[in-house]
């Protein structure tokens, strides 16, 4: 181990300074160019130098939300993948299982992540609340009513709020595809 | 008075004062019989430059347990300044202490009762210092309590082993506690498992599900929950929760009682609601004292080799009975800190990135499919998606001596690597 | 939040306002001030033991300042016993401390009763001869029908600790129990609210969102009693029979996504499992303690025998020991929930009052004032009961005078399971090496001439304890033994000083588990052992 007494320094070396690089930022290098992105989905990078924070779009080619494009911001934090990636919807829509100021009803995004888990089992999981909503979670608890109570009725709802509309006296943000 | 005293600097003394330690280090022994007796080993105990990071209930212990070994050049950094609630196990600090840095604090404190020793503070982050300062150290012990903490300053030595210089390698030993429960373990970077490899141990932090909180609520945890998740947003827009300041801890406390109260459940406390939203850890001056021993126990068998040290890892609890648990924690191989290999190679700095991209996809022994390239975190190219790709794609094209320059590390991540593969490349 | 409630935050989350009052209402006396000693002390001082008490009466000297903190160089040739007070009182404003610049045993002969007032002794650095004799006296004192006073003896030497708890017998309530393991539902024998409860949910007519919210222990209550009317009564028998109550479960649920039913199907084992009183517990029902009560009885005895009296009469307790009342959480609306709760709270009242009943009927049989238990007192009881733990240590005069022969010789050939048992043989042999030498075995200079004398000591142990087996006890430890001189070194008087707190806090606490009896700490290869010896 330590062999002790050969400790004297040996400046002879001089070390050069290595750029830092954290096993959270690797492991992001990783799960993005890994990636095979569905052509329902688009990323887009603020700062292209920054792989820890993007956007990515979503538009759902069938189902209720088909026709719009769906914005959430993603945040990874130097825990990654310990800590889950912090996503947020960028706008007010409505959805029973996405809250007007952007939280998201996912659980692998809190209770059920694990570290084995990647930024594409999240971007599915997006994918798949755009598909299914679920109505027996709700965080928007008004739409999951309308949902359960009355899936034709929901689903105007929803035609009419992706496009600016206003459903139950809110209005929402105009999604549409451009 | 100072004039009257005695002395401890004499051999005479010091051979009195240590008598335990010395006893240990001049006589042979036949359980570890490669242990030889010789002088140096003092000299080292009182030369070498030992790192303590943090400066709270185990770091309090560490300082005092290095000091009482006879190790004399100590560091201490701590970014954290004392708080009331610390008083019932940081022995160093005082009524009076609260608010001041702790590393200063304890520094001094130190410095004064055990003559001879230099205790010197660090008030600042550990990712404040860089390698050079890491460098100086012959041993590091580490008693912190965040797990971010912990990674950074693994990767980090694990990063400055150089295979050719094994001063380069710097034991990490590392303790924490949660209750009547902890555990001391000694790291090798590059050797013995890593902190990251052993991070599948941790147990998961409980996160309840978002439409429990926001709808079905039934208990007192899930009410502070939405207090401090949904309704902080709402109620105070961008200002940032400071789980320190009383004022936030009430207003969390008052709007989850009500919740609560709506929702007729029991058992929202103050006590409870700081404990979820600032995640405490139940703490006693008691634990820390066995780990901290541990640990620096640990500390001086690895500096004077006068027995074995742990190989790697104990556990202990004091729940039921007393038990401990003694075992060797496996290296992982696909560990992205330690598992991740550093490879050198010389090409010429002429070439282009893409001409490198081929050159590692066509070798034999690498027989990479689609390699994406990042220097210190910042991408060179990307394979996917596809915006970065595309954005990136010039680079492919550049002389890699345009994008960094000779001896630079960078960081390849493709399918077929278990994590990553860090390339040193040298210009010829 | 008071200032004391603030400063003791992190430990009253483990042993709450209870346990924080019996250490500050507890007394601790320190037969000697060493470097492990003080660390002990250090760590009871902190969380605010009531007061202790340092009987020393050496002067400070240059290796006690080498490895006690509680001492520095203005120390020197002082009182150890004023000193180390002073310093540890700087530790925390709420203890006092006391100190005696005396010989413990001049002082016992001064005043015979001088333990007694005390709640716990402990002693370091003291010889075979006055640890028997402070031991006895403890021990002498509980049985005098006086307050048990707790002996806690501790060694170091060099690389090794030991410690070694003698106290007649300490009962626990609070075992502090996993949250898991405490939950008590009863499916296989509900009440008749809970049952009652169970039938509240109608599984055919429930919309998808009402569905996916029933709570689990309505599920397995439902699926028991199906199961049962169609097994003449009985719960499944066999691990067969309780995979096909899985997997009823399982094919009752709608989608994969109904996640109470996923909670139902992996707690399903569980509840096939009986209710009944667990056989530590039944044993502690026919314990004379509990049997023949006397006014004299501790306040756990007479809960525990009101226990008993609840559990047979049969009409009030179903022949099962008080509910416990607590419940896991569960997916589930809040209003199902809260109601599934306050049954299963309320059915743990009405059984605290039943205990009650019968601690007040023993009560006045025993000619004791009524309220002299309080109703607080029995909750506890009744919550954890089935977790209750009664530790009766062996005393160290039978420790040396009816060694356990059998289990010695086991744990001597046993090595992978105590292979610290060997250290025990050397700390013993020590003591009868000073016996022979009036030093310890490695103290001077020529300490490998002591290799011999200590092997001979340690042969002798072993031939009284009929031990034939061949290098039982390794000449190269006794060598190592010999190496530490009786060394102290901080790091392992820290350790030790941890570890003995730890335990010393359980006792006075009475809540979490001591250990029985003895500890060893072997610092060179950082194992350590429990011994009953």
């Amino acid at each position: 181990m330590i062999k002790i007494w050969s400790m004297k320094k040996d400046n002879a070396g001089v070390d050069k300074k290595k750029p830092k690089v954290s096993a959270a930022q690797i492991r992001v290098q990783k799960d993005l160019g890994e990636l095979e992105l569905p052509k329902t989905m688009k990323m887009t990078f603020p700062v292209p130098e920054d792989l820890l924070n993007f956007e990515l779009e979503i538009s759902p080619d069938e189902a209720f939300y088909a026709g719009g494009t769906f914005k959430f911001s993603f945040a990874v934090n130097g825990n990654y993948p310990h800590d889950p990636p912090k996503v947020k919807c960028l706008q007010k829509i409505y959805h029973p299982n996405i809250q007007a100021d952007g939280n998201i009803c996912l659980n692998i995004l809190r209770e059920d992540w694990k570290p084995v888990l990647t930024l594409n089992s999240v971007m599915v999981g997006l994918q798949y609340l755009l598909l299914e909503p679920n109505a027996d979670d709700p965080l928007n608890k008004e739409a999951a009513e309308d949902l359960r109570s009355n899936r034709r009725n929901f689903e105007a709802n929803v035609h009419k709020s992706i496009r600016g509309g206003s459903v139950n006296g809110v209005q929402y943000d105009n999604v549409m595809t451009k | 008075m100072a004039d009257m005293q005695p002395s401890l600097d004499t051999e005479a003394a010091e051979s009195q004062r240590w008598a335990g330690i010395y006893k240990l280090l001049d006589r042979s022994s036949l359980i570890h019989p490669k242990f030889e007796p010789v002088p140096e080993i003092k000299e080292f105990v009182k030369s070498a430059k030992i790192l303590v990071i943090g400066a709270g209930g185990l770091g309090c212990e560490i300082l005092k347990n290095l000091a009482l070994t006879g190790f004399k050049d100590i560091h201490v950094i701590d970014m954290d300044t004392i708080d009331v609630s610390n008083l019932n196990r940081q022995f160093l600090f005082r009524r009076a202490d609260v608010g001041s840095p702790k590393a200063v604090t304890a520094a001094a404190f130190v410095n004064k009762r055990v003559q001879g020793v230099t205790v010197t503070p660090h008030y600042c982050k550990i990712q404040d210092k860089d390698e050079d300062f890491y460098r100086e150290f012959a041993i590091i012990i580490c008693g912190l309590d965040s797990i971010e903490a912990r990674r950074w300053i693994n990767a980090t030595l694990v990063g400055m082993v150089d295979p050719e210089d094994p001063d380069t390698l710097k034991p990490l030993i590392d303790g924490g506690t949660e209750g009547f429960k902890g555990q001391a373990r000694v790291i090798l970077p590059g050797m013995s498992s890593c902190y990251e490899c052993s991070m599948d141990m941790l147990s998961k932090p409980t996160g309840f599900p978002l439409c429990t909180i926001a709808n079905t609520p039934r208990l007192p945890e899930h009410c502070i929950e939405w207090a401090s998740v949904l309704e902080w947003p709402n109620q105070h827009g961008e200002r940032k929760m400071d789980t320190d300041d009383p004022k936030d801890i009430q207003w969390l406390y008052e709007t989850a009682l009500a919740r609560a109260k709506q929702y007729n459940i029991q058992g929202v406390t103050y006590s409870l609601t700081q404990g979820v939203v600032k995640n405490i850890i139940p703490a006693i001056a008691a634990t820390n004292a066995i780990i901290a021993a541990s640990c620096c126990n640990e500390a001086f068998k690895i500096a004077t080799t006068s027995a074995k040290y742990l190989d790697n890892y104990m556990m202990y609890s004091g729940n039921d009975s007393v038990y401990t648990y003694t075992f060797q924690h496996q290296k992982k191989d696909d560990c992205p800190v330690c598992g991740q290999s550093t490879t050198k190679l010389e090409f010429r700095g002429d070439k282009t990135l893409e001409e490198l991209m081929d050159y590692l996809k066509e070798k034999p022994d690498a027989q990479m499919k689609k390699p994406s390239f990042s220097l210190g975190g910042k991408p060179l190219y990307m394979q996917a998606p596809k915006q970065l790709e595309e954005a990136l794609r010039p680079n492919l094209s550049k002389p890699l001596a345009e994008l960094f320059s000779s001896g630079d590390e960078i960081s390849v991540t493709d399918s077929t690597l278990p994590f990553s593969l860090q390339l040193q490349i040298d210009f010829v | 939040m008071d200032a004391k409630t603030q400063k003791y935050d992190r430990q009253l989350r483990l042993w709450g306002s209870d346990g924080q009052e019996a250490l500050e209402s507890a007394h601790i006396l320190l037969v000697n001030a060493t470097a492990v000693g003080c660390e002990i002390l250090k760590n009871l001082v902190l969380p605010g033991i009531g007061q202790y008490t340092v009987v020393d009466q050496g002067t400070v000297t240059l290796s006690d300042i080498g490895s006690n903190f509680f001492l520095d160089q203005d120390s020197l040739g002082k009182s150890r016993a004023q000193q180390t007070c002073e310093l540890l009182g700087e530790l925390n404003e709420d203890v006092q401390g006391h100190w005696v610049a005396k010989d413990i045993v001049s002082l016992l002969e001064e005043n015979p009763n001088y333990l007694s007032d005390f709640t716990l002794v402990i002693a370091t650095a003291i010889t075979l001869k006055v640890a028997e004799k402070i031991a006895g006296l403890c021990w002498q004192a509980s049985q005098d029908g006086g307050n048990q006073i707790s002996f806690v003896w501790v060694k170091t030497v060099g690389l090794i600790g030991a410690v070694r708890i003698a106290v007649p017998e300490h009962a626990v309530i609070e075992t502090h129990p996993d949250n898991e393991k405490l939950a008590d539902l009863r499916i296989d024998s509900p009440f008749p609210e809970l049952a009652a409860y169970a039938k509240s949910f109608d599984f055919n007519t429930q919309d998808s969102l009402e569905f996916g919210h029933i709570p689990y222990v309505a599920i397995l209550l439902k699926y028991m009693e199906d199961w049962r009317a169609e097994h003449d009564s009985k719960i499944p028998q066999n691990y067969a029979e309780k995979n096909q109550l899985k997997a009823n479960i399982r094919s009752g649920m709608r989608t994969i996504d109904d996640e109470n039913f996923d909670e139902a199907f992996n707690s399903a084992l569980r509840a096939c499992n009986p209710t009944v009183v667990p056989s530590n517990i039944k044993e502690l029902f026919q314990d004379p303690k509990c049997e023949a009560l006397t006014a004299k009885s501790t306040h756990f005895w007479i809960i525990a025998r009101a226990v008993r009296d609840f559990v047979e009469d049969k009409e009030k307790s179903s022949g099962f020991l008080p509910l416990s009342g607590t419940i896991p959480d569960m997916k589930a609306q809040t209003d199902s929930y809260v109601t599934l709760q306050s049954i299963y709270k309320t059915k743990a009242k009405q059984d605290v009052q039943e205990v009650m009943n019968h601690v007040k009927c023993l009560l006045e049989r025993l000619g004791l004032a009524s309220d002299t238990i309080a109703v607080q007192e029995v909750e506890t009881f009744c919550k954890f009961s089935a977790f209750l733990k009664v530790i009766r240590y062996r005393s160290i005069a039978d420790e040396y005078l009816n060694p356990k022969k059998k289990e010695i010789a086991s744990w001597l050939e046993d090595s992978y399971s105590s292979p610290l048992f060997p250290q025990y043989v050397l700390l013993r042999a020590s003591d009868a090496f000073y016996d022979d030498h009036g030093r310890y075995p490695g103290e001077g200079e020529n300490w490998e001439e002591d290799v011999d004398q200590l092997d001979h000591n340690v042969t002798t142990l072993l031939q009284d304890w009929g031990i034939t087996q061949e290098n039982a006890v390794p000449k190269d430890l006794t060598h190592e033994i010999c190496r530490y001189g009786v060394g102290s070194i901080h790091n392992i008087a820290s350790f030790m000083g941890g570890v003995v707190s730890q335990e010393i806090i359980k006792l006075i606490t009475h809540q979490y588990i001591p250990m029985n009896n003895t500890f060893i700490f072997d610092g060179a290869s950082s194992v350590s052992n429990v011994f009953d010896v």
